[in-house]
């Protein structure tokens, strides 16, 4: 059986900085959901079923804008989550309803409630032609040390393929939410190759070889290009450019376009949830605490589609931060928040109002890490994005308090003739093949 | 106390005292003058800052009442204050903002007749605070304007802040508004020349202005929102103040320019203290130290000068009377020796007689033996040939004795070259001898005896003063001039040999004083006396090392 190594970089070192820099510079765009869709199950407490495939149900996460085909090229707005979701699949998909469903696994089972489970592949290929194999799936994992740490931090100890074909994994203690840790867009499979940048795919789309920063995306089937668009300093220009999808929570910029009639809104699952780290107890931030305080940051604090956020859940699993000296944060009065961040900018200000500090401080995301690894101001604003995997909240320092505030969505701009999508659990669209 | 230092005094005290006056005088004017000057300009700015807080505010207000009109006239407004429309009142948390923004002010707070924010502007999430205390402070004060420490989420700022309100649905709401106040702005002053202009928030500023400094105050009505745990009113001050230190530069400066004036001042007194003692003090100490030379054996003394100023008058006065007393002297020292002479006269009668009349009682006696005892006679006479031979040798030796005595001089015409080349003649054996005579020269009146005997000593001093060197030459001339209004007879001699120090020259005409082995030390008191005899004029002119010359000028024409 081969144990985890450290042999180079996988898709989680290259895309987990990606997310993690894309969380903290945060969405900005305010909006109200015209059509809000039914909340996602919280993180780390999906109900999923110990056996698949899932159920062939209606997929309610299925969006199809009914219109004429567009342009030859489908020019997409949206962040680099969107790109990788449409170049590498997860073993494991969860739908926008929190469903588990096939992605290159086909099926998977855990014959002992939980401890050992077994994934059985599809027949898939990467771009280059290769067959995706469990040891392929395995080897991907095990060479790159933060899918390792990713994984060990998802009860995985051991990953291995086995003489049929089926990817085994073995965790310490049985946990039957296992396929949907796979679905973490970390965990996705790719294969390096020296002579590309990025990793091989198995998606829809692919990257041109030849062009070292691309900005389209190849479909693999004969569809249309994706064309990746850079921001423009008003998400409106887009629109008005013939954008053909936008991924935004900027009000003015929905609001723009409402009023277009070949255009639709579409609500996406809450992705994002914003916390107020102290280094007090949640009992003594009193104000924060309350959960009318958290219903009037999400009506009339916050400027994008946002809703209360639950009070945090204790996750006594998940293994005690590394031992440090306890610092207390310090008096200066001052809430800091990642400074590209409208929405954390808004809430600090509501906190400094009703007197949790005294002044709110924009910091960068890197100092804004640093700050609160030294618990150097009194608080933070931090945006959270979901995850599926327990623990993998952000470590905070020895004494800190996490007191979610709001959670937020964005919503997905659609020209109607574009191909149809689905919605995944943390609100990425995947553009399904075109029909002939 | 010497001229010279007296008249340095006094350079400096009538150069001093008008300077101290002046610099006194321009100091205490420059004061008064700058301190009035900074007054004006402290009261002009402070002027200028109330001028600029006036202007600001009616400009706050002006915006103010715009506002006020456009919400009053707001459906969204109404909707949400009135009605409580969720959508209404999301617009309402984001009017302060915008308007704010368009009206170009820096806070703007919306207010219910409670004192709860229902929107602001440089503080979107402030909304639902109770904050009645501003509306109130600015409607107590007057012109309801008042600089407030306002807040934003980051940090407070300040403003100049109005009021002003409205009714919609029979409630009345309330707008602060305020423009942006820099201090650096609403304190323009002038640094570099010292004025300055410090906006002190109570609580938080202590400047105090320094010593001496000039100072105006403009007070603004002053609430503190973001003061902890509760907002307070009090007063703040714009502080205009001028530094004297630009005066006291200029008062530096004064002094500095006045210090070198008086500088040169004292330079300039001590250099014409030092001219002048030069100019007067030495010649007046030189005539004083001729002066004290003369008495009746040194009436020779030159007061020769060619200044034209009083102390040439004085020491030609001095000359003058130098001469006259020489003359004086000449028949003092005439009537002296005259009388002298008859008490000689009475003396040798008296000498003569004593010396007679042991001879005349010899004869008296030798005649009466003759006469009574011829035989007797022969031993008689070798009796008293003793007596005889005695008063003989008495009278004899009385005449050498008066021989010896000073004849009196002659008066005759003298040719003084012919005596000059008689003596010439005389130490020829002694120095090289280098005559320079004058032709034609004019006969003197005098003693041609005491002329010789003046020469014959000078020449010898001149010959001894060359101490054998082998260049030596003693010069002999001899010439016709004129001293003022009399002609006289220059003779002089003078030797390269070597000289005289002064010193020597001082004592050369003591008695008995001589720098020769084996002198006399009488020569030149001689040679003085004979030409003081003469009625003539002796003077000596000596450099150590190069030679001496000593000038005689007899009149051609004898006084006496």
């Amino acid at each position: 059986m081969p144990r985890f190594s450290r042999r180079g970089p996988g898709l989680a070192a290259v895309f987990g900085p990606a997310l993690m820099l894309s969380w903290l510079a945060g969405a900005c765009a305010p909006t109200r959901a015209p059509a809000p869709m039914p909340p996602p199950r919280p993180a780390g407490a999906p109900e999923l079923p110990a056996v698949g495939p899932a159920p062939s149900e209606p997929d309610e996460c299925l969006v199809r804008p009914a219109g004429p085909p567009g342009a030859d090229t489908i020019r997409v707005l949206a962040g680099p989550a969107f790109a990788s979701r449409q170049l590498y699949e997860t073993l494991i998909r969860v739908d926008c309803a929190g469903r588990p469903r096939p992605g290159l696994a086909q099926s998977w089972t855990s014959p002992d409630g939980g401890r050992t489970w077994g994934f059985v592949l599809r027949s898939a290929r990467f771009w280059d032609g290769t067959a995706v194999t469990a040891e392929a799936v395995a080897g991907a994992w095990t060479r790159d040390s933060a899918t390792v740490a990713l994984l060990r931090r998802a009860g995985i100890l051991f990953v291995t393929a086995g003489s049929d074909g089926e990817l085994r994994m073995l965790l310490a203690l049985p946990r039957d939410s296992i396929p949907a840790v796979l679905a973490d867009p970390r965990l996705a499979i790719g294969r390096r190759s020296p002579d590309l940048a990025w990793p091989i795919g198995t998606g829809a789309y692919r990257l041109p070889e030849a062009d070292p920063a691309p900005a389209t995306l190849e479909s693999t089937d004969a569809g249309r290009p994706l064309r990746l668009l850079p921001p423009p300093a008003d998400l409106r220009d887009a629109v008005d450019a013939g954008a053909d999808l936008i991924v935004t929570e900027n009000p003015a910029a929905l609001a723009y376009a409402a009023a277009r009639t070949e255009l639709t809104s579409i609500a996406l699952p809450w992705s994002r949830t914003y916390a107020l780290v102290l280094d007090v107890p949640p009992e003594s931030a009193t104000v924060a605490a309350t959960a009318g305080f958290r219903e009037s940051l999400a009506r009339d604090v916050v400027r994008v589609d946002a809703r209360a956020a639950a009070p945090a859940t204790p996750e006594p699993a998940c293994p005690a931060p590394p031992p440090g000296t306890p610092h207390p944060f310090r008096s200066g009065a001052r809430i800091a928040y990642p400074s590209a961040d409208r929405t954390a900018r808004d809430l600090a200000a509501r906190l400094v109002a009703v007197g949790v500090g005294r002044a709110i401080v924009p910091l960068d995301s890197a100092a804004l890490l640093a700050s609160l690894r030294e618990g150097r101001e009194t608080g933070y604003v931090l945006p959270l994005p979901r995850t599926l995997i327990p623990c993998d909240n952000l470590q905070l320092p020895a004494g800190a308090t996490l007191v979610p505030l709001v959670e937020t969505r964005a919503h997905a701009i659609v020209r109607r003739g574009v191909p149809p999508m689905t919605v995944d659990w943390d609100g990425t669209l995947r553009l399904l093949p075109e029909t002939p | 106390m010497t001229f010279r230092t007296r008249l340095f005094l006094a350079f400096l005290a009538v150069l001093l005292i008008p300077f101290a006056v002046l610099a006194f005088g321009v100091r205490r004017e420059v004061d008064r003058r700058l301190t009035a000057e900074y007054g004006r300009r402290v009261q002009a700015l402070a002027a200028v800052t109330e001028e600029d807080l006036r202007r600001q505010s009616g400009d706050v207000a002006a915006r103010l009442r715009a506002l006020r009109d456009q919400l009053a006239a707001e459906n969204r407004f109404r909707l949400a204050v009135v009605q409580g429309d969720p959508a209404a009142r999301g617009w309402l948390l984001d009017y302060g903002g915008e308007a704010m923004r368009l009206a170009g002010l820096a806070l703007l707070q919306v207010q219910d007749s409670s004192g709860r924010i229902l929107s602001s502007g440089q503080f979107r999430n402030e909304f639902d605070r109770q904050e009645p205390g501003l509306p109130a402070f600015l409607a107590a004060i007057p012109d309801s304007v008042a600089l407030v420490q306002a807040r934003t989420a980051e940090a407070g700022f300040l403003a100049l802040a109005r009021l002003d309100s409205l009714r919609v649905g029979g409630r009345r709401f309330t707008l602060v508004g305020g423009g942006p106040l820099d201090p650096r702005k609403l304190v323009r002053a002038d640094s570099a020349g010292g004025l300055g202009a410090a906006l002190l928030l109570p609580g938080v500023d202590t400047l105090r202005p320094a010593a001496g400094e000039v100072v105006a105050e403009v007070a603004i009505p002053y609430y503190d929102l973001a003061r902890d745990p509760a907002p307070a009113a009090d007063t703040a001050r714009v502080l205009v103040t001028q530094s004297l230190a630009p005066l006291v530069t200029l008062r530096r400066s004064v002094d500095a320019w006045f210090l070198a004036a008086l500088g040169l001042t004292a330079a300039a007194a001590v250099l014409a203290a030092a001219g002048l003692a030069r100019r007067i003090g030495e010649p007046l100490a030189e005539l004083a130290r001729k002066t004290g030379t003369i008495d009746l054996d040194r009436l020779d003394v030159d007061f020769a000068t060619d200044r034209r100023d009083e102390i040439g008058a004085l020491a030609r006065l001095m000359g003058e009377m130098t001469a006259r007393l020489r003359q004086s002297a000449t028949r003092l020292r005439e009537a002296e020796r005259r009388a002298t002479l008859g008490d000689v006269a009475r003396q040798v009668n008296h000498d003569v007689k004593n010396g007679l009349a042991p001879i005349r009682h010899v004869l008296r006696h030798l005649t009466r033996v003759a006469a009574e005892e011829p035989a007797a006679l022969p031993a008689v006479f070798e009796e008293r040939r003793g007596t005889l031979e005695s008063s003989v040798l008495y009278l004899e030796t009385l005449a050498r004795n008066y021989a010896r005595l000073t004849p009196p001089l002659e008066q005759r015409p003298c040719d003084v070259n012919a005596v000059v080349r008689e003596v010439a003649r005389l130490a020829e054996n002694r120095a090289s001898i280098r005559l320079e005579l004058a032709p034609e020269l004019p006969p003197v009146t005098g003693d041609e005896l005491a002329i010789r005997r003046v020469l014959e000593n000078l020449v010898g001093n001149a010959a001894d003063g060359l101490d054998g060197r082998p260049a030596g030459t003693v010069t002999v001339t001899t010439a016709s001039a004129r001293d003022g209004a009399e002609r006289v007879v220059r003779m002089s001699v003078a030797d390269n040999g070597r000289g005289m120090t002064r010193a020597e020259l001082d004592h050369a005409f003591d008695d008995f004083y001589t720098t020769k082995e084996g002198g006399t030390g009488l020569g030149l008191t001689i040679v003085r006396r004979l030409v003081q005899d003469l009625g003539g004029r002796l003077r000596v002119e000596t450099q150590p090392g190069v030679g001496t010359r000593v000038t005689v000028e007899l009149p051609e024409r004898n006084p006496s």
